[in-house]
């Protein structure tokens, strides 16, 4: 339950050999890069400030692929031999040369079929207006506008005594369309009037001529014509495609990976003509990132225990086995443990597929859990696959012990009657007492163990007031200890256990050095006594008030929490319930809708009360148990690796 | 009458009103075109700007659709539980005939008779009874009495009529016309809404009443020098906070004065660089703001939501006009009340 050991590395070279260095931890595959410059001092080692060639290049690759409409990933960078920036600049130049002549027509051709669509949308307005547009517009003493207004505004003209005539020729949800007329010299003043009313010219295009009708049907045989143009061009663009394609996938896949390494520069220390390139590697990887640095002359390598660079944090990986390792996900989803800390992935996985198990026990719904956690694994996400499948399994054998098979509870009873076990199948709502009760019984057992985790973490954090004198540490646990055996006793076992030493020292003396946790730990670990270790000024006063509430604040959480687990309980009933309800629905069926309801219910129960159990235990791990004990505020552990880089894009 | 769905809805359109993030990606539009495709992706205007073409539309054009958006949302919301059959929720048709005689009257007085004309919201048609647009071919004040004949606003303007024969104030007329609306809102509230609904209505149209006696106040008294009995004698008799602090104001000698006496009332304003239509417009914001999210009236949440719906209109006014004269970020903003 550790987290994987580091090691910190250190690697020093000359400036000349800092692209092949990058190369060689990209290789290793498991090297954490940190920054290896200081930030705001005078002197040392400084970030290198140089602009990416790779950038620009990358950026006008991918624009080229876009125009050609080809993929630009998917490529093997390792077909592409090229490396500096020019070679790739002559690459460009020489597949452009074809393509810029393809694509200048192309764009003409999308204009001109813009401009002309854009003209017939306008004529098709004016159809019903039967006359030479071009003689139209060579009147002598008229001037004739084409446009639209807003309908609304339509309705004024009326009101308007001057000298125009408005023609609509169409109208669509806002706009009325059509034309004025107005004599040449009230133009000016016509204008102004219609502008006012927000009338919308439409200059009709030279190249429109004949009456309306015949201008629409002219411009759309000119629009056919183009499109046919532009498909042609589109062909002959697909030609160059198809020749150029592997090249340039490969060439993208290879600029990628240029540029995301020569990213990585800015990660690196340089001080005259020398490179300092920090991270972390797992310690097992050590030989393999020394086998990829063999060939680089001048670099070398430091290895360092990881703690021994106050400036960087080292990573965390969680280890862990095959049967706990889907888990790390909730882990992760809390917050990773710092680097030595406690990993509770094994803890999780087990309470958490246990109580699963007991709050959706069902042996046939249990497996369609196991059967549907592979292709959720395989399409879906792995983790996820890997939990549901360790659920399902919990959920079939619980299921057995409840005797439910997708809710039929007597199915196993003539197996449970031959073999001769007669306290099975457990009944949920035969036993609602012994469940409820193991219920708390688990959440105790959990609460305890949290705290016992706890004081071992503590204490290996040094800690002592959280594993000594803290509501989770020492005390606690005897403060808590006590009080339920206390109540165990009294109420179920009938036995006399209050007595005024066990008071005294296992449930007084333990709240008083909770209460006092702060100065007690400054006096042990100082020999001085103090009443807070922040706050200068507290008095004793303010010290008893708020400790008093903290108090408050402990002893409740003791309840709520012990209380929370008959959540674990009342889902064995509701989902017998439940399961009772689909049953009793059945009844009043046919016989042919009695297996629809059968199929239906069970899926219904599965879909809704397997997600609130999946939340609810969430809960109960992340509340009730993680904060007890758990530190997260761990870092990530990143790999430096090619794929990792394509990201960065 | 039951109005607690129509509170909940006010509350739900409420939700998608234009944030401070959206104003500040309007500013940063570099054209009104620009900006028309922006307001087309918000889903509030979306249908009123459907076959908007943000390359050609006027920025009037915009403006006017805008407030007709508004307009439409009004109708919506009182259709919803059919509340306009109540006098009372007729007050934003009364309010929108009321800015059109009073635009009418400016123009009128300016002679541009036929650009009034032009700018009647042609959708205001549809819902008033007043005849708009024979207004316009209106040349004398009897004339336009003799086009109100038979509406509710006849007797207000017949009332300030001077005895000489002669035509009234243009102020006056204002004046009146305004006065009309808000007793007519308060009349209605009164008689059928309840008594706490009732305050609440008093209480949105005297803050409304407030801020638009305290900007004139302070125009009146900054570039026109007027004393506080000129302008209390062109100002709206309803208040929030007392028509005697009111009276305290206009006597203020300095626009300073009259800052300072207001940050001590409920209006107190502490954003800096903004023009006083903005503070004032603010101020009325966070009134309005905080009815809709505690009022259980319908009526109160409607008169609020709309008076929302008003300032955003005149916000995004601002900001077309900003950008059509390349107006500075900051200089945008500042008259903007967020």
């Amino acid at each position: 339950m550790a987290t994987e050991k580091m090691e910190l590395v250190n690697i020093n070279g000359r400036l000349e050999r800092l692209d092949d260095a990058i190369s060689a931890l990209l290789e290793s595959g498991s090297f954490h890069i940190e920054e290896g410059f200081t930030h705001g001092a005078s002197s040392g080692y400084k970030p290198l400030n140089e602009k990416n060639p790779y950038a620009p290049l990358l950026k006008r690759f991918l624009t080229l692929c876009t125009g050609l409409e080809c993929e630009a990933g998917g490529g093997d960078k390792s077909k592409c031999k090229l490396t500096s920036p020019e070679e790739f600049e002559q690459l460009y130049d020489k597949i452009f040369t074809h393509y810029s002549e393809l694509e200048r027509k192309k764009s003409e051709l999308d204009k001109d079929i813009a401009l002309r669509s854009e003209a017939s949308l306008q004529t098709a307005h004016l159809k019903g207006m039967n006359e030479d547009l071009t003689r139209l517009f060579e009147l002598e003493y008229i001037s004739i506008r084409f446009g639209k207004l807003p309908s609304d505004n339509a309705k004024k003209l009326e009101y308007f005594d001057r000298n125009f005539f408005f023609f609509p020729f169409d109208e669509d949800m806002n706009y009325t369309y059509g034309m004025y007329v107005c004599p040449k010299n009230e133009k000016e003043e016509i204008d102004e009037i219609f502008r006012t009313l927000f009338f919308e010219r439409t200059r009709i295009p030279d190249f429109v001529k004949g009456s309306a009708s015949k201008a629409y049907s002219d411009l759309q045989s000119e629009i056919e014509q183009d499109k046919k143009d532009l498909e042609l061009t589109h062909g002959q663009i697909k030609e160059i495609s198809e020749r150029y394609r592997e090249e340039l996938k490969n060439a993208c896949e290879r600029l990628r990976y240029l540029k995301g390494a020569y990213s990585l520069r800015r990660k690196a220390g340089v001080l005259k003509d020398k490179f300092l390139i920090k991270g972390f590697i797992p310690a097992k990887d050590k030989d393999k990132l020394t086998a990829a640095f063999k060939g680089i002359e001048g670099a070398e390598l430091t290895f360092l225990p990881p703690d021994s660079d106050g400036g960087c944090k080292p990573p965390t990986i969680l280890k862990n086995g095959i049967l706990t390792r889907p888990f790390k996900m909730l882990v992760g989803m809390y917050g990773l443990p710092t680097y030595g800390g406690f990993d509770p992935t094994a803890f999780v996985a087990i309470t958490y597929s246990l109580l699963f198990g007991i709050m959706f026990g069902d042996l046939g719904q249990g497996l369609l859990i196991v059967l549907l956690s592979i292709p959720v694994g395989k399409k879906l996400s792995k983790d996820m696959g890997g939990m549901m499948l360790r659920c399902g399994l919990c959920s079939m054998v619980f299921g057995t012990l409840y005797g439910s098979v997708f809710g039929v509870e007597d199915m196993l009873d003539p197996v449970y009657e031959n073999i001769g076990v007669d306290f099975l199948p457990l009944r949920a709502f035969e036993s609602t007492n012994f469940i409820l009760f193991t219920a708390v019984g688990i959440g105790i057992f959990l609460i305890a163990v949290s705290m016992l985790i706890n004081i071992v973490t503590s204490f290996k954090r040094h800690d002592i007031e959280s594993a000594v004198f803290g509501c989770n540490g020492i005390c606690g646990l005897v403060f808590y200890g006590s009080i339920v055996f206390a109540v165990v006793a009294t109420m179920m076992l009938d036995m006399e256990v209050m007595s005024g030493a066990f008071v005294l020292f296992l449930i007084v003396i333990p709240a008083v050095c909770i209460f006092c946790r702060v100065p007690f730990t400054i006096l042990v670990k100082y020999k001085k006594w103090k009443l807070s270790d922040t706050d200068e000024k507290m008095t004793v006063g303010g010290f008893i008030v708020e400790n008093l509430f903290e108090m408050f604040e402990f002893v409740l959480s003791y309840i709520s929490n012990t209380m929370s687990f008959l959540r674990v309980g009342g889902f064995v009933m509701s989902h017998a319930g439940m399961m009772l309800v689909v049953m009793t629905l059945m009844d009043g069926m046919s016989k042919i809708g009695q297996p629809i309801i059968f199929v239906i219910g069970n899926l219904f129960v599965m879909a809704m009360e397997g997600m609130i159990v999946a939340i609810q235990i969430i809960r109960l791990e992340f509340y009730e148990i993680f904060s007890r004990f758990y530190v997260s505020g761990g870092k990530e552990y990143v790999p430096t690796t090619a794929e990792l880089l394509k990201e960065d894009i | 009458m039951g109005g607690n769905a129509t509170v909940a809805k006010i509350r739900t359109v409420f939700g998608s009103a234009l944030t401070a993030a959206d104003y500040h990606e309007m500013t940063n539009r570099q054209s009104v075109a620009e900006l028309c495709e922006y307001l087309k992706g918000l889903k509030r205007f979306s249908e009123v700007l459907y076959d908007v073409e943000p390359a050609t539309v006027h920025r009037g054009y915009l403006e006017q659709l805008i407030r007709k958006e508004s307009f439409l949302t009004y109708r919506r919301l009182v259709k919803f539980q059919q509340l306009d059959r109540g006098e009372f929720y007729k007050f934003y048709i009364k309010k929108a005939e009321t800015v059109q005689l009073i635009s009418f009257l400016h123009m009128y007085e300016a002679g541009l008779n036929e650009e009034y004309l032009a700018s009647v919201p042609g959708y205001m048609t549809e819902y008033s009874r007043l005849k708009l647009f024979d207004l316009a071919a209106c040349h004398s004040f009897d004339e336009i009495l003799r086009v109100l004949r038979r509406t509710e606003y006849y007797k207000p303007l017949k009332r300030i009529m001077p005895k000489d024969g002669g035509e009234p104030e243009l102020a006056a007329a204002e004046r009146a016309l305004r006065v009309h609306y808000y007793k007519r809102v308060l009349e209605a509230a009164k008689r059928e809404l309840s008594e706490d609904e009732y305050k609440e209505i008093a209480r949105l149209i005297g803050t409304d009443a407030d801020l638009i006696n305290y900007t004139n106040a302070y125009r009146m008294k900054k570039y026109f020098s007027f004393d506080a009995g000129q302008i209390e004698k062109r100002s709206l008799p309803f208040s929030r906070i007392g028509l005697s602090k009111m009276r305290e104001l206009y006597s203020c000698e300095e626009t300073e004065d009259m800052e300072l006496l207001m940050d001590k009332t409920v209006y107190r304003n502490d954003a800096a660089d903004q023009t006083i239509e903005s503070r004032n417009a603010k101020a009325r914001l966070t009134a309005v703001r905080h009815v809709i999210e505690m009022t259980s009236s319908s009526a109160a949440a409607l008169l609020a939501y709309m008076m929302i719906c008003d300032i955003e209109a005149a916000n995004i006014t601002h900001i077309i006009e900003g950008i059509r004269y390349k107006a500075d970020l900051s200089e945008i903003e500042a008259q903007l009340a967020v």
